[in-house]
């Protein structure tokens, strides 16, 4: 089988490994996952819509510093939306709101914006989307298996808790050293499916 | 808090890396070249941020009720500030000084350095504390950083499925670790900095 280099990852968490943080921190319990991938998603698509816009509105030398502001700026609406719509829940994620300006994917989202990358909407559309996706898969993962519950991102003080099992079947799963664990195995598996394709990660 | 407890927290249950995982993708990179001009670079940079970061929530956001804003104040006044020092270092005329320069610069904008500001200007901390914590994160950085290069070293020359080869089995190793870490929990380092 001829084995060629992928000319292009969409999967930037097991396939890049990029913003990785929030994954191994936040998602240990599924609305603070779903709070997380629901800012990220707006940050990478306002960002995505007006960075082009920005490039003819600004010279090249206050087209960075501009567009970090407007990060921040979107950053700091969200964790007040956030802490509006669920007090409980926006505490758990905490620091991870504020935090999605400097992440990897989001700061590589602003260079290539930034720089007028080509094609930049068939890069960002496929990663924002899959970055998505694998928080809420993982986060729902984790939760379920590692305590036994899924906590809705229901609206309100408390949060809604659905119980799946009477006891946690794998506490360690919810921690941080699952999350390193899972995303290892996932990573692996990834390389595994890639491999089988006759690809491999550059 | 005493600053010997504040320090055993930030090195172990509180490990910027293994717990909140933070500066996470440049760990895993395999390229790490110059490794002094970088744990020099974080330092300074951390110290700055955690400082300027301080200093500004505490005098200027906190009594205008601005805190909320502290994320947009870091991005504009803060970050900038602190990647025009790391370039005047980056100026200078020594080779070290250009490596810690360029580091710095890249620092600058890294999870990492803005999640420990936030974390010792968001607690409880005075001044001081702030800034061994945020040093005290920086070492427990390296530390858990060197760590995975050496386990690294060992995968390397180990029996691993191909699939699970370099950044798969580190992610994997750096599980193992955390789960060490979690023994560590901060009553235990209170009691133990008493």
């Amino acid at each position: 089988m001829e084995r060629k280099n992928a000319p292009f990852l969409p999967d930037p968490v097991t396939g890049s490994l990029i913003g990785l943080c929030p994954i191994i921190a936040v998602t240990g319990n599924f609305g603070a996952g779903v709070m997380m991938a629901v800012g990220v998603l707006i940050s990478m698509l306002v960002l995505g819509a007006t960075l082009p816009a920005l490039r003819s509105l600004f010279p090249e030398r206050l087209r960075a510093p501009v567009a970090f502001a407007l990060a921040a700026s979107l950053s700091a609406g969200y964790a007040l939306a956030a802490g509006a719509y669920s007090p409980s829940l926006a505490s758990l994620v905490g620091i991870f709101i504020p935090l999605t300006i400097v992440n990897c994917l989001v700061l590589t989202t602003l260079r290539r914006g930034i720089r007028g990358d080509e094609p930049f909407a068939s890069w960002l559309l496929p990663s924002t989307f899959l970055y998505f996706g694998i928080i809420i898969a993982i986060s729902a993962f984790r939760e379920a298996i590692g305590l036994g519950r899924l906590t809705l991102p229901v609206p309100g003080e408390v949060p809604m808790t659905l119980v799946l099992f009477d006891a946690a079947p794998m506490r360690l799963l919810a921690a941080p050293a699952g999350g390193f664990m899972l995303l290892g195995c996932l990573a692996g598996l990834y390389r595994i499916v890639l491999r089988k394709g006759g690809r491999r990660i550059p | 808090m005493s600053y010997l407890a504040i320090v055993l927290a930030s090195v172990f249950s509180a490990n910027a890396l293994l717990v909140y995982g933070f500066g996470i993708c440049p760990a895993f990179r395999k390229e790490r070249r110059g490794v002094w001009p970088q744990i020099v670079a974080l330092a300074i940079v951390n110290l700055l941020a955690s400082g300027l970061f301080w200093l500004v929530r505490r005098f200027i956001l906190v009594p205008l009720k601005l805190d909320i804003l502290d994320v947009i104040v870091y991005a504009v006044i803060i970050a900038p500030v602190i990647k025009y020092l790391a370039r005047f270092i980056a100026s200078a005329s020594s080779s070290f000084l250009v490596r810690v320069g360029a580091a710095a610069d890249e620092a600058v904008m890294s999870c990492l350095t803005f999640g420990v500001a936030l974390i010792v200007t968001r607690a409880d901390y005075g001044l001081g504390e702030a800034v061994i914590a945020s040093l005290g994160s920086c070492v427990g950085y390296w530390a858990a950083v060197i760590v995975l290069d050496s386990i690294r070293e060992r995968l390397e020359l180990s029996a691993v499925p191909p699939a699970f080869r370099g950044a798969p089995g580190l992610l994997i190793s750096a599980g193992l670790m955390a789960m060490a870490f979690l023994g560590i929990d901060s009553a235990l380092v209170h009691n133990l900095a008493r």
